[in-house]
């Protein structure tokens, strides 16, 4: 049974109940992405947290394990290498002085289509994606799928791309000998700006890779994976062979 | 007054995170991980979920350090904002892979709103919500502090209490127009 009356008769306050956390899953990114274009409705997200404050102050502290600290600090400098390229990728948007090396510009231009035998695989893995239920017409608004492929044209690896959570899942499809080098995923920005790195990944597994940066991760950019050194770049742009590449689009 | 002083010296660890500074984000875990570890553990009840969070949570704030405005909001609020929002995100995620919460969550969540209630501390701005809180009747406004401890969701907070669902999103609206209402007199 359902109060249907009381239901249809309330008018919702989105920011409250955003703020509150009472929203569905698929409620929740619909007012995460408003949060991020529209000012208005951001500042009013501000104001009820600012109501909800005092609320915190009857939770409890609590100490998390020693080993916390040193996950976030590896992490936090990894992303200070990338903040490096992220630098100069800016530095190469506005004065167009620095030029980025030929292959990685092509990559970043250049469309190919999924191949259908990497789909069958994402599928398979992105099965909690696809599980949202309910979702409305912009569920997917925010998943990218990508198809990173050897000179030959065969897929090596078969990314998905969820934006609302800031994460990469890398599916391997195919077996490359690496030698001692450690492949490194990178994300070639649509204007050709310099590459990002998202970090190096054991090739043998499905992986879940954080991204650093919001923006690089949009419909038209390119993703790459170059060959680096144990423990990644050390220049924070790529210096080895690209070894796959392709496009990224919505799913 | 030593609030005051804890709300400076973040403030400033803020500004130096603002700037880059890799040294900060060790101060203010060092300030601040007792604190937003038990938000994060308060909606996530489990401790590996909650770590893991919180070391999303102080990646976060080093990459929005620069859009924290000390004019608009208290540091403190604005990191547990963020704690507490990705450990509901996190909780949306556990829900979607269909995995169930854990047993000992079967507790009466109104009586676990309302205890924390009790134990509001007693600044002015807490004073003041407790104040607009009791203006609410009673099953509303512990609605709302299950849904704001909770972290959860109309649907899953109407079947802990039992009620339909469109009583308790009628409930809460209702109240959050009246706290809202109580807060700005």
């Amino acid at each position: 049974m359902s109060d249907v009356r009381s239901d249809d008769g309330d008018e919702a306050d989105l920011a409250a109940e955003y703020a509150l956390g009472v929203l569905s899953g698929a409620e929740r990114r619909a007012a995460q992405r408003r949060l991020e274009r529209d000012a208005t409705f951001a500042a009013d997200v501000d104001a009820w947290n600012e109501r909800f404050a005092p609320l915190y102050e009857a939770i409890e502290p609590a100490t998390p394990s020693s080993g916390v600290w040193p996950r976030i600090s590896d992490e936090l400098s990894r992303m200070r290498r990338l903040a490096g390229s992220a630098a100069g990728a800016t530095e190469a948007r506005r004065p167009r002085g620095r030029r980025v090396a030929g292959i990685w510009q092509w990559i970043g231009l250049s469309g190919m289509g999924l191949a259908a035998a990497s789909l069958a695989a994402l599928i398979v893995v992105s099965g909690n994606l696809a599980n949202v239920g309910g979702v409305g017409p912009d569920g997917f608004e925010n998943v990218l799928v990508g198809t990173l492929s050897n000179d030959q044209g065969q897929p090596i690896f078969t990314v998905v791309m969820d934006r609302d959570h800031d994460v990469a899942t890398l599916i391997p499809v195919a077996q490359e000998d690496l030698g001692n080098r450690v492949p490194e995923l990178w994300v070639v920005p649509p204007n050709g700006a310099a590459p990002l790195s998202l970090g190096v990944f054991n090739p043998a597994q499905p992986i879940q890779l954080r991204f650093t940066d919001r923006p690089v991760g949009e419909p038209g950019a390119g993703l790459a994976v170059s060959l680096e050194p144990q423990g990644g770049s050390p220049t924070g742009q790529p210096t080895g062979p690209v070894v796959a590449h392709g496009p990224l689009s919505t799913l | 007054m030593q609030a005051d002083q804890g709300r400076m010296a973040l403030v400033a660890i803020m500004d130096r995170l603002a700037i880059g500074e890799e040294n900060a984000l060790g101060d203010l875990y060092e300030h601040t991980s007792a604190k937003l570890f038990g938000v994060c553990f308060r909606i996530l009840k489990d401790r590996e979920e909650a770590e893991d969070v919180l070391q999303d949570v102080y990646l976060t704030v080093w990459r929005r350090a620069d859009r924290f405005d000390a004019e608009r909001a208290s540091p403190i609020t604005w990191l547990a904002t963020i704690a507490r929002n990705r450990s509901i995100d996190r909780l949306r995620q556990i829900g979607r892979r269909g995995g169930d919460r854990p047993m000992g969550e079967a507790e009466d969540i109104a009586d676990e709103g309302a205890d924390a209630f009790a134990a509001l501390a007693d600044s002015d701005d807490a004073r003041r919500l407790t104040e607009c809180l009791g203006t609410l009747d009673e099953r509303t406004h512990k609605s709302i502090l299950a849904a704001f401890y909770g972290g959860i969701t109309y649907e899953t907070l109407a079947e802990r209490l039992s009620v339909p669902l469109g009583t308790i999103k009628s409930r809460i609206r209702r109240g959050l127009i009246k706290l809202k209402g109580c807060l700005s007199q």
